[in-house]
């Protein structure tokens, strides 16, 4: 494979064009992610941070790592954040106000010494250390070369994440379809044990709202299925005042009937 | 010298030149699709198509295009109008993406300079057309969400689904195609089709891939998520003018761009059928652009053939479909692949290699008759026993002896 | 015995019925191969003669007594047959028709007879082709053509007048306002007795 690459530590200049374009970007997405309103936008914001570094780690020679960072990354970690996103709704109105005593003092600190361990460690690895690029690594082709490592070098840490992998899956199975232990009874057996129940009033269930009711007054409440009035169906104001009428709780049980 | 390296010599106006030509391309090719598709289904339904408007009805893509952008562009009040307005615009940008990698000639002479007609060749070209796919759902989960109304959302959500479930399928039928071509990028994938064509030495491969590319587009038989005429239109209801105008676009654009990578990677991209090698060089080497033409209209074909043909599958149908079916035999036929490459690579002795298939064949029987037996032994179990006939009448039962209305009337 | 309740013979000829009786032979799924028989069904349907009517290059012929638009026909001489006793408008289910009838003078004559239709109207947007107003007209003179193109562009052009409505005239026929045949009643045009001929 010919090499088309420059000396490393020069950029061409297209490629600083491009870098000077993005960069910024990149930083205004992740600010952005941080402080719009809505969650899904958020999470927009961050897949743009996914793909702007996918597309510098391709500038950089390392074409495999860009493009899975947008399959994975972008296109199943974040489309994942963004079904939960949509269907569970998290709202902006979501209330701000902290239930957990100090939890702000104490998550600025954990902040504060995150943030210094990750620029102590990034500058311990890179500031003063001689930058080779990848056109040794990538002699037979990036894929090959990372093939390479993956398997030779790394392969027991590989085979332990794939196995936790796998573990997560199938835990996820297992909570997902855990309710159905049991079989469903069928139609026969359901309509059995209606009949089968306390008194004859159950079998064909509680009757639909309305059936019981007497009055349909502002002042007297309406009657839940079971007889005993309803809550909500209670003005607040005329209770106040002491105005709302009683309704007596209607019993369901059968009476005696007497055979002449 | 390789196909990367003579792209790489392409001075920048070359490359623009086919940036151009291959959008060219592909928007003609949806005009040409979307009235091939309408014609081909009406044949098949013994009826013309649209032949009004222009010769043969030709130019009707056009005139739905120019009417949807001239109807009025209607946003919903709870929709978000940021996302609203972004997502088509991601379906319809990543879709033609998809074509940069796609070799669709071999070598031509173009304004003086020798080059392919692929616009890059990165050696993962194979994966990027995947991640940029991947991208794309975001154009259909987006539109959905940001439409504001539950049906939508649902479609959208729906439609992601299936094609997110269709792509680890799709994924998995091409690693076979690349242990076999060595590499993932589609010149050096088309350049070892040259004896045989992967259809032909991957034959599973192939169908695993054909039928993952018809759920991944969301087309019949696989379209319930959007299907027109029963639900009101999924992911794309709230959409009117314009922005309906690119999804349609996107959907027949990413038709093509399936079938153009199905013929890269399995009908041998560019190359003529096998003995019309010398028409390769017809033309200055650019009768190779109307073999690949050929052979996506060929896939197309098969696309509308299936839509013609096959009734709806259910959601839940095509699912269990594409995860319990799909996947295990596209994993099974990757080891069954690497096990032979492997063989052959290392050259083991002839003996070893038909050992190793007979073996797989005797397996595959094996598992597909207990397979059978089982499901048999299951429907004679379900299989409701005599039933005992009760002593009072009763109305004759479908099904049993047709009795006759004298033997009704005389007892 | 031959009741009257039994028929006569035992094959009543339900043909269709017998066959929805019978069980289904085998309930097993097709084979792989023979569900891809549809395939085959589709395919070959693309090359069968297609039933389309290529209208407007080829069009059908009507039925005879096809119900296209409505004709106020003459008699032999010119006079109109219509009376003006808005029969029609009465019996039209959609209220399409608008008739004013007007005294025939002998200056002025338009049909035999007392009376004729110096307004004739219907409105094509609530006619609804049904006939009734055929059915219910006692001189013949308002009956349905076989011309179904009436499709316009505007509300006004689809309220067909007298002028849009009367039958042209033929060959011997003098444009009405003109009297009757000299000599001839009305009763003789309502036999049938003109047979046309100039007229001054």
């Amino acid at each position: 494979m010919s090499n088309l690459a420059l000396e490393v530590g020069r950029t061409l200049q297209p490629e600083a064009v491009m870098f000077w374009i993005l960069a910024p970007l990149a930083v205004a997405a992740a600010l952005g992610m941080l402080f719009v309103k809505k969650a899904v936008h958020s999470a927009l914001l961050l897949a743009w941070v996914m793909i702007t570094l996918a597309i510098f780690y391709i500038a950089q020679d390392a074409l495999f790592l860009g493009i899975v960072q947008i399959i994975v990354y972008t296109g199943a970690v974040m489309m994942l954040f963004l079904f939960i996103l949509m269907l569970v709704g998290v709202d902006s109105s979501d209330s701000l106000v902290e239930n957990i005593r100090g939890q702000r003092p104490a998550s600025i600190f954990a902040a504060i010494g995150l943030g210094g361990l990750i620029i102590s460690l990034i500058s311990r690895a890179t500031l003063g250390v001689e930058t080779i690029g990848l056109q040794d690594a990538n002699s037979a082709g990036n894929v090959q070369a990372i093939a390479q490592e993956l398997f030779t070098k790394y392969v027991w840490a590989f085979e332990v994440v794939s196995a936790l992998l796998i573990t997560a899956a199938l835990g996820a199975m297992v909570l997902a379809h855990s309710t159905s232990t049991k079989s469903r009874t069928a139609q026969r057996d359901q309509s059995i044990a209606r009949f089968r129940g306390a008194s004859l009033a159950t079998a064909a269930g509680l009757p639909g709202s309305g059936v019981y009711a007497l009055h349909n007054a502002v002042d007297v409440p309406a009657l839940l299925p079971d007889g005993s009035p309803a809550p909500t169906s209670i003005s607040a104001t005329l209770d106040a005042r002491g105005d709302m009428l009683s309704s007596k709780p209607f019993e369901l049980e059968a009476k005696e009937v007497e055979e002449d | 010298m390789s196909t990367a390296e003579l792209i790489g010599t392409d001075p920048g106006w070359i490359t623009l030149v086919k940036g151009l030509l291959i959008f060219i391309v592909c928007v003609l090719a949806t005009l040409m699709s979307v009235w091939g598709e309408r014609r081909i289904v009406a044949r098949m339904q013994q009826r013309l198509g649209p032949n009004r408007v222009g010769p043969f009805g030709l130019v009707q893509a056009l005139a739905d295009g120019v009417k949807l952008a001239l109807k009025e562009d209607l946003i919903p009040k709870a929709a978000d109008r940021i996302v609203f307005v972004i997502a088509p615009i991601i379906s319809a940008t990543t879709c033609f993406m998809s074509f940069a990698v796609i070799p669709l000639s071999g070598k031509v002479t173009l304004f003086g300079h020798e080059t392919v007609m692929q616009l890059t060749d990165i050696p993962v070209g194979v994966l990027y057309v995947l991640a940029i796919a991947s991208v794309g759902v975001y154009g259909i989960v987006l539109a959905g969400w940001s439409s504001g109304s539950t049906y939508p959302l649902l479609g959208g959500l729906r439609s992601s689904a299936q094609v997110i479930s269709y792509e680890v399928a799709m994924g998995l039928s091409l690693v076979a195609v690349f242990i076999y071509s060595g590499s993932m990028s589609t010149a050096e994938i088309v350049s070892a089709q040259d004896q045989w064509w992967f259809c032909v030495t991957l034959f599973p491969s192939f169908v695993i891939y054909a039928i993952s590319m018809v759920g991944e587009t969301n087309r019949a038989p696989f379209d319930l998520a959007e299907a027109e005429g029963e639900l009101v239109g999924g992911f794309h209801t709230e959409y009117s003018s314009l922005k309906f105008a690119l999804f349609f676009l996107a959907e027949y654009v990413n038709i093509v761009a399936v079938s153009a990578l199905a013929t890269t990677l399995f009908l041998g991209g560019y190359h003529a059928l096998p003995g019309l090698g010398f028409t390769e060089s017809w033309l200055g080497g650019w009768f190779t652009v109307i073999w690949f033409l050929a052979k996506v209209i060929f896939f197309f074909f098969i696309f509308v053939w299936l839509r013609g043909t096959l009734p709806r599958l259910r959601y839940d149908q095509f699912m269990k479909f594409g995860w319990k079916v799909l996947i295990p035999f596209s994993l099974a036929w990757i080891l069954i692949v690497a096990t032979l490459r492997v063989l052959s690579q290392q050259g083991a002795p002839k003996a070893a290699v038909i050992g190793f298939v007979v073996g797989v064949v005797l397996l595959v029987l094996a598992v597909s008759t207990l397979f059978e037996s089982s499901k048999k032994r299951r429907i004679s179990n379900d299989a409701l026993g005599e039933v005992q006939p009760p002593s009072f009448p009763v109305p004759a039962i479908p099904g049993s002896k047709t009795i006759t209305r004298t033997e009704q009337l005389n007892g | 015995m031959d009741s009257p309740l039994t028929p006569r013979s035992n094959d009543l000829g339900l043909t269709a019925a017998s066959k929805a009786n019978t069980p289904i032979e085998n309930q097993d799924a097709k084979s792989f191969f023979a569900q891809l028989a549809g395939f085959w069904v589709t395919f070959i349907t693309m090359f069968k003669k297609v039933n389309t009517v290529e209208y407007p290059e080829v069009k059908e012929p009507t039925a005879e007594r096809f119900h296209g638009r409505h004709q106020l026909n003459r008699y032999d001489d010119g006079l109109e047959k219509c009376i003006g006793c808005e029969l029609c408008a009465w019996a039209c289910p959609a209220d399409a028709i608008l008739v004013e009838g007007e005294s025939n003078t002998d200056e002025e004559r338009f049909s035999p007879g007392e009376r004729y239709g110096k307004v004739y109207q219907i409105n094509y947007l609530r006619c609804v082709f049904c006939g009734l107003c055929i059915e219910a007209c006692p001189t013949r003179a308002l009956t349905m053509t076989n011309e179904y193109e009436l499709a316009d562009d505007s509300r006004a052009k689809l309220i067909f007048e007298k002028e849009d409505l009367l039958a042209p005239l033929k060959s011997g026929m003098l444009q009405p306002p003109h009297p009757m045949a000299p000599g001839k009643t009305h009763i003789d045009y309502y036999r049938g007795e003109i047979t046309g001929g100039s007229n001054e």
